[in-house]
């Protein structure tokens, strides 16, 4: 794996959105099809959010952005909300991950729980405002829509979702954008 | 022979017979003296260490050969007691499914529309909405509005149809609409989903309507999406509103959403087609 021809390391590299995008679509599969057999934590959280914080905080804006609409629309698809709700949503969610990587960058596992929470707590405020612009306004504020279970177990589920992606990242040699700026920026 | 050896001769043959007499007396009886039980003791030591030795030789010869054998035929009888099994469970299903589809024909039979089976095939990834995805689309004839019924009673609205698939927005979620009367009373009202709960409210329900828990709330047929007379659910509470003008009703559902597994789409029901 490590001896590849530079042009092998460019090929995975090349095709490092596409197992991104492969590995969001099994997620959305299994949360579609096993929904009986899940437990209830893993029903309320909100599967794509690790997703959009790794992409923000590991990708340049435009690269992240373009894997952001790409996998929110197929989550968008998935769903019975309006076509946008969602998208819009979690491009929402992209954009203020990336905001709040200027504070705290996701490098560590307590940083990178902590962003998850925000984001995890966040998207329950952030959810109904969006859906408010596509027709009938739901989910609405009320207690009974934060699911408390799914809003603890996000981060969590975050986690494992971000150290996959760091693997998946040094699987197909994808270097890190940020150490690339922050090299660039001191040279 | 000289005199004296021939004595020797007769005194010896005489202590032979004699020795062998006595041991013959001896041991007539299967008795053992004191010499016989040391050598039997000494023999027989020699021999149980060496029976053991070669017993226990074999044996574990015999119980590897053995347990190689057996766990072969273990392995295989696994192998056999799952193949069976999956079987079973493969006929469980088939005998589940024959008798859904034999209480779908029926239902086919009683519901007089045009009705197009479909089998469920996803829930939503969201926790936010409660729709499922079928495995019928444009290809087979399904438009977005089109109502979803099951035996069990109606199901939900097309929302979203591709090729193959569309997306059927459930009693359940609480952007859907679906006029509803009572059996009883005849009271009329809207039923609509509530927020990540398994029941339904109906509203617009006047304070004066004659309203009881377990009544039978049916499909009004207005609008012409779903058979009129098809079973909704039933009423699980009535309350009266904070303004006091409406009641607050809620409705347990017929259909168990998270359940389904075949719906039928109907394409056309016996109002719509009066209309056209």
């Amino acid at each position: 794996m490590f001896f590849l021809h530079p042009s092998q390391k460019r090929l995975l590299n090349s095709l490092n959105p596409i197992f991104f995008v492969l590995f969001v679509a099994i997620v959305l599969m299994v949360r579609s099809t096993a929904a009986s057999v899940l437990p209830g934590m893993f029903l309320t959280a909100d599967l794509l959010m690790p997703f959009m914080v790794f992409f923000a905080q590991r990708r340049s804006t435009w690269e992240g952005f373009i894997l952001a609409l790409f996998c929110s629309h197929l989550y968008s698809l998935s769903s019975s909300a309006p076509i946008g709700v969602f998208a819009f949503y979690y491009l929402a969610q992209f954009f203020l991950a990336r905001l709040m990587r200027y504070g705290i960058y996701a490098s560590g596992w307590i940083s990178t729980l902590l962003v998850l929470f925000t984001l995890s707590l966040g998207g329950r405020f952030l959810l109904p405002i969006i859906a408010g612009f596509f027709g009938p306004a739901w989910p609405v504020f009320i207690f009974s829509n934060f699911p408390w279970g799914g809003i603890f177990f996000a981060p969590i589920y975050g986690l494992v979702i971000f150290a996959l992606g760091e693997a998946l990242d040094r699987a197909t040699f994808k270097a890190d954008r940020v150490n690339i700026e922050m090299y660039e920026a001191a040279a | 022979m000289p005199t004296q050896r021939k004595y020797w001769f007769v005194t010896s043959l005489a202590f032979l017979i004699t020795i062998l007499s006595i041991y013959v007396h001896r041991h007539r009886q299967g008795k053992t003296g004191p010499i016989d039980n040391i050598l039997i003791s000494m023999s027989g030591g020699a021999q149980k260490n060496l029976f053991y030795l070669t017993h226990g030789g074999r044996k574990v010869f015999d119980h590897y050969l053995f347990l190689v054998n057996a766990q072969k035929r273990n392995d295989e009888l696994t192998k056999e007691i799952d193949l069976l099994r999956t079987k079973v469970v493969a006929l469980q299903e088939v005998e589940a499914e024959n008798g859904r589809l034999r209480e779908s024909l029926q239902f086919q039979a009683r519901v007089q529309a045009k009705l197009l089976p479909a089998h469920v095939i996803a829930t939503d990834v969201s926790s936010d909405y409660t729709g499922i995805r079928i495995d019928k689309g444009t290809k087979d004839g399904v438009q977005v509005g089109m109502g979803v019924i099951s035996p069990a009673g109606l199901v939900g609205r097309v929302l979203r149809v591709s090729q193959n698939y569309s997306d059927i927005l459930t009693l359940l979620d609480p952007t859907s609409n679906v006029d509803g009367i009572l059996q009883r009373s005849r009271a009329r009202g809207i039923i609509t989903g509530q927020a990540k709960q398994v029941q339904c409210k109906m509203k617009y329900l006047d304070r004066l309507d004659d309203i009881a828990v377990n009544d039978v709330v049916v499909s009004s047929g207005f609008g012409s999406v779903f058979p009129k007379g098809l079973l909704i659910g039933e009423v699980s509470g009535v309350t009266l509103g904070a303004n006091g003008i409406q009641q607050l009703v809620t409705i347990k559902t017929a259909v168990d959403i998270y359940q389904l597994e075949e719906v039928f789409i109907v394409l056309s029901s016996p109002e719509s087609e009066k209309t056209s």
